[in-house]
C-alpha cells in the first residue's frame, strides 16, 4: 500500500503542479504575501511594529494569509479531482490496477495536502526573509512550525475532506462548490466567533497570537477546534474511500478505513463537544453567578479596613493567606464574601479558631459561632488556593461584547485577563483573586460598583528567580519572598509575577520604572540623544498635565509594567479604569507592539522622512517621538472608524492606558449610595471635555457620539438610559455629558473661579480616602450655597434638556479703561426646558485657560462680552447637554472692525427680549422648516438591495461625504449651515437637475424683497484651488420666472449670498434649486428674503 | 489462463437487462467479442475488468472466483477503455511510468527499460516527452494499447480499440494486437467493427440482447452463413425492390444497374448468383436472419 499510495500521490501532485489554476493561485498568493511583507515588515514599508515586536507575528502574517487561498482553492482542486474521476474512461485504467480504494483515495489527498505544504514551506520561506532582514528583532523557529502546524493542516485536512465527501455524495462539482463556498463565506462573515469560533475552520477569526512571555493565549481552545478539524477531515477521507465509486479490493483495507472514519469522526465529536461545553460553561457562569449574587445581595457584610495577604505562587497556581480586619456592617451570624470560584477555601479562622463556611461558586458564606454585633471589629484569615477561572472574571460584560472580534490588527491577537503559569503570573482586582466583602455584580443594584479604599498588606513567595511586581515599594525579606511597602490605601489590588528587569529614573521624588521581561528592553537606547533631558521632559509632560487638570499626581512612581500582548479588558460605564491600571503603574503590553510610536527607534527616523522634520536634529526628533509616547497616557479616548456602504461609523473606547485615573479614581472616591455613578459623573467634570477631533467624526459619521447622547436624553431619562445594556458606548457618553454638564452649571452658578481651587483641596484633603455625597454637599452649601441633594432627584428621573439659540458673535477694537482690547460679544437665548451652561473659548486659547462658562436659565436671555488682549481668530461654543446640533459651534472672524466703545467691560447681563432667528422684515425658511421639500428617488439596485437589505435608517443625520454624495437627498449638519438648534443642510450628488428641493416661502406681506441664500462651501474648496461651480435657482415672480446663480470658488464667501430682488405678489413663493452643477455636490440649506422699503 | 463465465447477469437499477445468462470459455490467445450497438458488450468488458458487480453469476480466472480475488485479477489485467484519454499534463513517458508502478513494478531500471520498449513497440519513443494533449488520436490510442500492456499482463482487455481510426491507424492496431495474441495471453477484443474480428481472432464470441447468440472460431460463423449470401443484379427499376425486399450487405453501381449482396435464404425473381460469404457477411446473416427468425 504505501508504495501505490506513494506513486498516486506523486504522479497527481504533478498534475496538479501543471495545473495553470495552481499555479497562479500559488503564485498570486505568494506575491501578495511578499507585497504585504515589503508594506508591513521591511524598512521600505511600514516596519509595522506588531510584526517585529513579537517576531513569531510573522510567519503568523505568512500563514494567515495563504491559508485565506488555500482554504477556498483546496476546495476548488479537490472537487476538481473527484470530478475527474467521474470521468470514468479516463480513471478505469487506473481503477483496474491492483491497489486499495484507500490508498487511491488517500494519495489524491496526500497530493493536495503535500503539494500546498510546499506553498506554505515557500511562504515561510519569504517571510524567514523577511524576517531576517527585519530591524530589532530575532527569529522565532518554532513559530515557524507551529503556525502551519495549526493553522494550514487543519485547514486543509478539513477542506480536502469536507470537499471529498460532498463530491462523493453530491456528485456535483458545481453545487459542491456552491455549498462549501456559502460555508466558507459564513463563516467568515456571519458566524465569525460564534460559539467561541466553533465554525472558524480555516482560523481566520480564532486568535493564535503567541506571547513571548506567555505563549499561546487560549491553548485549550486552539487546540481543541484544530484538532476537531483535523480529526473530521481525516474522518472525511476515510468516509470518501468508503463511499469511492470503485469495487473495493481490500476487505482488510476497507475495514480499516471504515475503523479510521469512526475513529476520526468520534474524535472531531469528542473535542467539539469538549469545546461547547467549555463555551456553554463560559456563557452559563456568568449568569449562575449572577443569580447567586441577587441572591445574597442582602447578606450581612463586614466592611473591611485592612487586608493582609500572603500569597504562595505555585507552577500551575497561587495558595494564599488571607487575613482581613473590618467591621460588621449589620449585626449577622453569617457573612458574605467573594473570590473567584477557581479558588478553593481550605478553612476560615476567626481569632485563630476554625469556624464554618460555605463555598457557592463566587460566594464564600462565612458563619462564626455566635452573633456578631453591627460595628464590631472583625478578625478573620482565610486560607485558600487554586486558579483563576477567567470565565467567572467580567460577567457583567454582555456575552456578545466578549465574543467581538476587535478590529486592531491583521487577525485578533486574543483577549486574556488573567494568566497562571510557572514562568508568568497576572492577577488584577478583576479576577477576584484576593477576598472582597459582599456580592459582585448584580442585576437588582448598582451598588457593586462603589469602590473602597482598604489599606492591603502584601507579602509574595514567588517561584524561584521571579520578581513580583505590584503598588508600592518592593523589599525582598527572605529568598523568593516579597513584602510590598504602601503607605496608602488602595481602592484595588493588582500583582504580576515574571522574570522582570526593572530600569528606573528618579525624577524629583517621583521614581519612573520600566518593569520589562528579561530581554525585552529593546527600547534602553531608544534615546540617546535626550538621555539627560529625558527626566526633565518627563517631569514637565507630568506638571503640565497636572496644571491642565488642577490635580496632583498622588504617588511616590510610577511603573510601566509589561504584560503579555493579548491582556486586555472591558470598558466599563460607570469608571474608566480599565484592568490595565493599578495605583501607580499601569500594565504594558509586551514591547508595546499594539502602536508604531513605541518603536521608538524606527519611528524616529519615520519622522525625519515628513517633509517639516527635514531639518531638525536628533534631540529634538527624539523628543517628538517621547512626547508622542507620553501622549498615550494623556489621551482619554481611542477612536476608530469602520466604513461601509451605509456609511461611517465611529467607534469610541476608553484607552486603556489613560493615566487620568492615578490622579482621582485610584486615589479618591466620591461615594453615594443612592446614585453610585455620581463618582464616574465627578470624574468626567474633572477631566474635562476631551473629545477628540469632534469635526472630523461628524465629517464621517454625521454626529458625535456626545451629540447622539443628547438625542438620547431628548427621549429618555438619566436613570433610563444608565439601564440601557445594549448600548454601552452611548451610555458612556451620556454620563460623561452629563457629568460635565452638572458639574460645570454648579460651577458656573458658583461665580467663582475658586470652585476648581475648592475641588483640588477637597480631593487633596480626602486622598485614599472614601468621601460620602452627604459631606461633599455640606462642603458645596457652606461654601458656594449650592444644595446638589435638591437636583439629583430631577437630574436623574427627569427628561430636561436646554437648547441655545446663539446670535452671530461679535468681535471688535475697543477700549477697556485705556487700553486697546479687543471685545468678543453675542447674544444667548435658552430655549430648553432644563438650566444649562455653554463652555465658551476665544481662539487661540494656547494656555487653555481660556474657557468661560455662561450659565443660562430655561427661557433666559444673555448677552455676554469678553475682552482679550490678543487677536481673537474665533470662538467656540459647547453646548454640553443641549438640543442643539452640532452641539459645538466654531465661528472664525472674518474680520475684527473697530468701534468706538470706551469703557468696554466684560460680563454677562440679562436681556429681557429674547432672541430671535430672524430680525424684523425678514423671512428665513430652513430645510428643518415643514415648508421645506424636496423629491427622494429609489436608486438602489435589485442586486444592492438584495444583499444589503437596509438595516433601518439609523440616525437622521449621515455624515458629510463630499468625495462621495449620496444619490438622494441626505441630511446632514455642521456648524457651518444655518439653522435654529439644529444647523442642518440636505445635501445630494449633482446631477441633471432633476432633482430638486422647494422652499416654499410664505409673503405676509406682498412687495418687493432681496432674496438671498445661505451658502455652504464644504471641504473641496479648501484642497481644490481652482474649483468652481453654480447654484442654480429657479425664483417665480409678479412678471414671471428668474433662474439667478451663485458661484462658488475658493475665493467666494460662504453665508448669506444674495440672489437679487424680486416682486412677489403670491401670498406662498416657491424657490427650489437644482442638483445640476459642476460641483461635486449641492447643499440645501436656507433661503432668506429681506423686504426692501 | 482461462476465463471462464458462468451464468452471468447483469440488470441495471432502471430495470435494463444488460446481460441474461452469459457462459463463455475464454483461453489463451485472441478473443473477438462482436455485436451490434448495445448489445451489453461493455457491461461484461466492465464485469471482467472489476468495474462492476454482475448481479448473478459469476467469472473464474484460473479458477478463481473473481470477485473475491480482485487483486488477483487485477494484478494481471491490462486494459483499455473505450473512449479513452487521459490526464492532458502527464507527458507520455510520466503516464506509463505512472501505469507501470500502479501495475506493480517498482524497480525504477525495470520500469524504465520496460516503458521504453513499449513506446517503441508502439511507435511513440519519439514523442516520448509530448504531453498527451499534444498527440493524434491515433497515438493516444497507442499509448492506450502502451499502458494496457505494461508489466506484461495476462488478460488484455480492449473495449471497441479501432472506433475513430483511420484505416492506417486501425490496421497498425490490428497487427500490434496480433502479434501480441501470439503470445501465451488472453485478448478480449469487444468491438462491433467486424473487420476487426475477422483478421485476428481465433475464437469468437456474438452478443445480441445481453445473451450469447454464438460462439466458436469466426470459420464457423462463416460456415453457417454459406449459401445465404447473393449477388443480385438489379435494373434501376429494380433497385427499389429489392433493397426492400432483402437485407442489404453491399452495393456497387454497375454499367446498366445495380449490383446488390444480399444476404436471404432464397432469392427468387431476379438474376442472382451465391457468394462466399466473409465473416461481416454471416454477422449480418446471424443478427438479421437467424436471431430474427428465433426470435419469431
Amino acid at each position: 500500500m504505501p508504495s501505490t499510495f506513494l506513486t498516486i500521490a506523486k504522479y497527481e501532485r504533478k498534475i496538479l503542479l501543471r495545473s495553470w489554476f495552481f499555479r497562479i493561485f500559488s503564485g498570486l498568493t505568494l506575491f501578495f504575501i511578499f507585497v504585504f511583507n515589503m508594506g508591513e515588515v521591511s524598512q521600505v514599508g511600514d516596519q509595522t511594529w506588531i510584526y517585529r515586536a513579537v517576531p513569531s507575528n510573522m510567519p503568523y502574517l505568512a500563514i494567515y494569509l495563504l491559508n485565506i487561498g488555500q482554504a477556498i482553492i483546496a476546495v476548488f482542486l479537490s472537487a476538481e479531482f473527484i470530478k475527474r474521476d467521474r470521468k470514468q474512461d479516463t480513471t478505469e485504467v487506473f481503477y483496474v490496477r491492483s491497489m486499495s480504494n484507500a490508498s487511491y483515495v488517500l494519495g489524491k489527498a496526500w497530493s493536495i495536502l503535500s503539494l500546498f505544504l510546499l506553498v506554505n514551506i515557500a511562504a515561510l520561506g519569504l517571510s524567514l526573509i523577511f524576517n531576517s532582514l527585519a530591524k530589532d528583532t530575532s527569529i522565532d523557529w518554532q513559530a515557524f512550525l507551529y503556525y502551519p502546524a495549526l493553522i494550514s493542516i487543519p485547514t486543509l485536512v478539513f477542506i480536502i475532506g469536507l470537499s471529498s465527501l460532498m463530491m462523493s455524495i453530491i456528485r456535483n462539482q458545481a453545487l459542491t462548490f456552491v455549498i462549501l463556498v456559502g460555508y466558507i463565506i459564513s463563516s467568515l462573515i456571519y458566524l465569525k466567533s460564534s460559539h467561541n469560533y466553533l465554525f472558524d475552520y480555516m482560523a481566520f477569526h480564532l486568535p493564535m497570537f503567541h506571547s513571548q512571555i506567555t505563549g499561546f493565549g487560549d491553548w485549550e481552545t486552539i487546540w481543541t477546534l484544530r484538532g476537531m478539524y483535523t480529526c473530521f477531515g481525516f474522518g472525511f477521507i476515510f468516509i470518501s474511500i468508503l463511499l469511492l465509486k470503485r469495487l473495493p479490493q481490500s476487505r482488510l483495507q476497507n475495514l480499516m478505513s471504515f475503523i479510521f472514519a469512526i475513529g476520526f469522526m468520534g474524535g472531531g465529536i469528542y473535542l467539539g463537544n469538549q469545546h461547547l461545553n467549555r463555551y456553554h460553561k463560559s456563557v452559563e457562569l456568568p449568569e449562575q453567578m449572577i443569580a447567586l449574587n441577587n441572591e445574597y445581595l442582602s447578606y450581612a457584610q463586614i466592611d473591611i479596613q485592612d487586608h493582609e495577604i500572603l500569597l504562595t505562587q505555585a507552577a500551575d497556581g497561587i495558595s494564599v493567606e488571607s487575613k482581613i480586619i473590618g467591621n460588621a456592617k449589620v449585626e449577622s451570624k453569617k457573612f458574605v464574601f467573594n473570590l473567584n470560584p477557581g479558588l478553593n477555601v481550605r478553612a476560615v479562622l476567626f481569632e485563630g479558631q476554625p469556624i464554618k463556611f460555605e463555598q457557592k461558586l463566587q460566594l464564600l458564606l462565612v458563619q462564626f459561632d455566635t452573633i456578631i454585633p453591627a460595628g464590631t471589629k472583625v478578625n478573620l484569615q482565610v486560607n485558600y488556593a487554586g486558579t483563576i477561572d477567567e470565565d467567572a472574571m467580567f460577567i457583567d460584560v454582555d456575552h456578545k461584547l466578549k465574543s467581538k472580534r476587535p478590529d486592531d490588527y491583521l487577525f485578533d491577537i486574543g483577549r486574556q485577563s488573567v494568566f497562571i503559569q510557572s514562568q508568568f503570573l497576572l492577577l488584577t482586582h478583576e479576577a477576584q483573586w484576593y477576598l472582597q466583602a459582599g456580592v459582585g455584580y448584580s442585576t437588582l443594584s448598582t451598588s457593586w460598583f462603589r469602590k473602597d479604599f482598604i489599606d492591603y498588606k502584601l507579602t509574595v513567595k514567588t517561584l524561584p528567580g521571579l520578581i513580583p511586581v505590584s503598588s508600592g515599594q518592593i523589599k525582598e525579606i527572605a529568598e523568593d519572598t516579597y513584602y510590598f511597602e504602601r503607605d496608602f490605601a488602595l481602592p484595588q489590588l493588582s500583582l504580576s509575577i515574571g522574570n522582570y528587569k526593572k530600569k528606573s529614573l528618579q525624577i524629583d521624588s517621583l521614581e519612573f520604572s520600566v518593569y520589562h521581561i528579561e530581554g525585552h528592553d529593546y527600547f534602553h537606547d531608544a534615546f540617546p540623544d535626550i538621555r539627560d533631558t529625558l527626566p526633565a521632559i518627563i517631569l514637565e509632560r507630568l506638571r503640565d498635565y497636572e496644571r491642565n487638570i488642577d490635580l496632583k499626581y498622588p504617588f511616590k512612581g510610577f511603573s510601566i509594567v509589561e504584560v503579555p500582548g493579548h491582556f486586555k479588558s472591558y470598558d466599563r460605564t460607570w469608571t474608566s479604569i480599565h484592568q490595565n491600571n493599578q495605583a501607580g503603574l499601569v500594565y504594558f503590553p509586551e514591547k508595546g507592539l499594539f502602536s508604531r510610536i513605541n518603536d521608538f527607534k524606527s519611528y524616529v527616523k519615520r519622522q525625519k522622512r515628513w517633509g517639516r522634520n527635514r531639518d531638525k536634529t536628533p534631540e529634538e526628533l527624539q523628543t517628538l517621538v517621547l512626547h508622542q509616547f507620553i501622549d498615550r497616557f494623556f489621551r482619554f479616548k481611542d477612536m476608530s472608524t469602520n466604513s461601509n456602504s451605509q456609511g461611517t461609523v465611529v467607534e469610541e473606547s476608553i484607552n486603556p492606558y489613560y493615566q487620568f485615573v492615578q490622579f482621582y479614581e485610584m486615589s479618591n472616591n466620591l461615594d453615594s449610595e443612592d446614585w453610585p455613578v455620581l463618582n464616574r459623573v465627578f470624574e468626567s467634570y474633572l477631566r474635562g471635555s476631551e473629545n477628540a477631533g469632534p469635526e472630523w467624526v461628524r465629517r464621517n459619521s454625521g454626529s458625535t457620539q456626545n451629540e447622539l447622547a443628547n438625542m438620547v436624553l431628548q427621549e429618555k431619562t438619566f436613570a433610563e438610559i444608565l439601564n440601557l445594556k445594549e448600548n454601552q458606548e452611548l451610555i458612556d457618553n451620556v454620563i460623561e455629558l452629563k457629568g460635565e454638564t452638572l458639574f460645570s452649571i454648579i460651577q458656573a452658578k458658583a461665580d467663582t473661579d475658586q470652585f476648581r481651587n475648592f475641588i483640588g483641596e477637597l480631593l487633596a484633603e480626602t486622598r485614599f480616602q472614601n468621601l460620602p455625597f452627604e459631606n461633599f454637599n455640606e462642603r458645596l452649601q457652606n461654601e458656594f450655597g449650592v444644595d446638589l441633594s435638591d437636583q439629583m432627584e430631577k437630574w436623574f428621573n427627569e427628561i430636561q434638556l436646554s437648547r441655545y439659540r446663539i446670535s452671530t458673535p461679535v468681535a471688535e477694537k475697543v477700549l477697556a479703561g485705556n487700553k486697546e482690547m479687543i471685545r468678543v460679544s453675542f447674544k444667548v437665548t435658552n430655549d430648553g426646558s432644563a438650566e444649562g451652561v455653554i463652555k465658551v473659548t476665544l481662539h487661540p486659547d494656547e494656555n487653555k485657560d481660556n474657557e468661560k462658562l455662561l450659565y443660562l436659565e430655561p427661557g433666559q436671555t444673555k448677552e455676554a462680552s469678553y475682552l482679550t488682549v490678543t487677536e481673537p481668530t474665533g470662538i467656540h461654543f459647547n453646548t454640553l447637554s443641549s438640543g442643539n446640533l452640532p452641539n459645538q459651534i466654531e465661528y472664525n472672524f472674518e474680520q475684527i472692525g473697530k468701534s468706538s466703545i470706551k469703557n468696554a467691560k466684560e460680563g454677562e447681563s440679562i436681556i429681557e427680549e429674547p432672541l430671535v432667528l430672524a430680525n424684523k422684515g425678514e423671512i428665513i425658511v430652513d430645510n428643518e422648516s415643514p415648508d421645506f421639500e424636496f423629491s427622494h428617488f429609489e436608486e438602489v439596485s435589485r442586486l444592492r438591495k438584495w444583499l444589503k437589505p437596509k438595516e433601518g435608517d439609523g440616525f437622521k443625520y449621515k455624515g458629510t461625504r463630499v468625495w462621495r454624495p449620496p444619490l438622494n437627498w441626505t441630511a446632514t449638519t455642521s456648524d457651518e449651515f444655518f439653522g435654529e438648534f439644529i444647523r442642518s443642510a440636505f445635501y445630494i450628488k449633482s446631477g441633471d437637475g432633476s432633482k430638486k428641493v422647494k422652499w416654499k416661502i410664505p409673503i405676509a406681506d406682498p412687495g418687493r424683497y432681496e432674496v438671498y441664500y445661505h451658502v455652504y462651501k464644504d471641504d473641496s474648496f479648501r484642497w481644490d484651488r481652482n474649483l468652481k461651480g453654480n447654484y442654480q435657482f429657479s425664483i417665480p415672480h409678479q412678471n414671471g420666472t428668474d433662474h439667478p446663480s451663485i458661484e462658488l470658488s475658493h475665493q467666494s464667501p460662504a453665508g448669506w449670498t444674495a440672489l437679487g430682488d424680486y416682486s412677489f405678489s403670491s401670498d406662498t413663493v416657491t424657490i427650489s434649486l437644482s442638483n445640476e452643477t459642476k460641483l461635486r455636490a449641492i447643499f440645501a440649506d436656507a433661503i432668506k428674503l429681506v423686504k426692501m422699503d | 489462463m482461462n476465463i471462464s463465465i458462468q451464468g452471468l447477469h447483469k440488470k441495471y437499477p432502471n430495470g435494463n437487462q444488460a446481460l441474461k445468462d452469459v457462459n463463455l470459455e475464454i483461453k489463451e490467445g485472441m478473443f473477438g467479442l462482436l455485436g451490434p450497438n448495445g448489445a451489453g458488450k461493455s457491461s461484461l468488458i466492465r464485469i471482467l475488468v472489476s468495474l462492476m458487480k454482475p448481479s448473478s453469476g459469476r467469472v473464474m480466472v484460473n479458477g478463481k472466483d473473481a470477485a473475491k480475488n480482485r487483486a488477483y485479477v487485477r494484478s494481471m489485467l491490462g486494459y483499455l477503455p473505450q473512449d479513452f484519454s487521459f490526464f492532458s499534463n502527464l507527458k507520455t513517458y510520466e503516464f506509463l511510468d505512472y501505469a507501470a508502478r500502479l501495475a506493480g513494478m517498482s524497480s525504477r531500471r525495470k520500469r524504465n527499460q520496460a516503458v521504453d520498449k513499449l513506446l517503441e513497440d508502439v511507435g511513440l519513443f519519439d514523442v516520448r516527452s509530448r504531453k498527451a494533449s499534444k498527440l493524434s488520436g491515433g497515438m493516444k490510442r497507442r499509448l492506450g494499447i502502451a499502458q494496457a500492456l505494461i508489466n506484461e499482463p495476462q488478460i488484455i482487455i480492449v473495449d471497441e480499440p479501432t472506433t475513430g481510426l483511420d484505416p492506417e491507424e486501425r490496421i497498425r492496431f490490428r497487427n500490434l494486437l496480433a502479434r501480441l495474441g501470439s503470445q501465451d495471453v488472453s485478448i478480449i477484443l469487444s468491438t462491433h467493427i467486424v473487420a476487426d474480428i475477422s483478421s485476428i481472432c481465433e475464437h469468437m464470441a456474438l452478443l445480441n440482447k445481453g445473451q450469447i447468440a454464438f460462439s466458436g472460431p469466426p470459420e464457423e460463423l462463416i460456415r453457417q452463413a454459406q449459401g445465404h449470401v447473393w449477388s443480385i443484379f438489379a435494373t434501376e427499376k429494380e433497385y427499389l425492390e429489392v433493397t426492400q425486399k432483402y437485407e442489404v450487405v453491399a452495393t456497387v453501381m454497375m454499367k446498366d444497374g445495380w449490383k446488390i449482396t444480399v444476404v436471404a435464404d432464397e432469392v427468387i425473381g431476379y438474376e442472382a448468383e451465391p457468394v462466399q460469404p466473409n465473416l461481416e457477411h454471416a454477422y449480418v446473416y446471424f443478427v438479421e436472419h437467424t436471431l430474427k427468425n428465433q426470435e419469431i
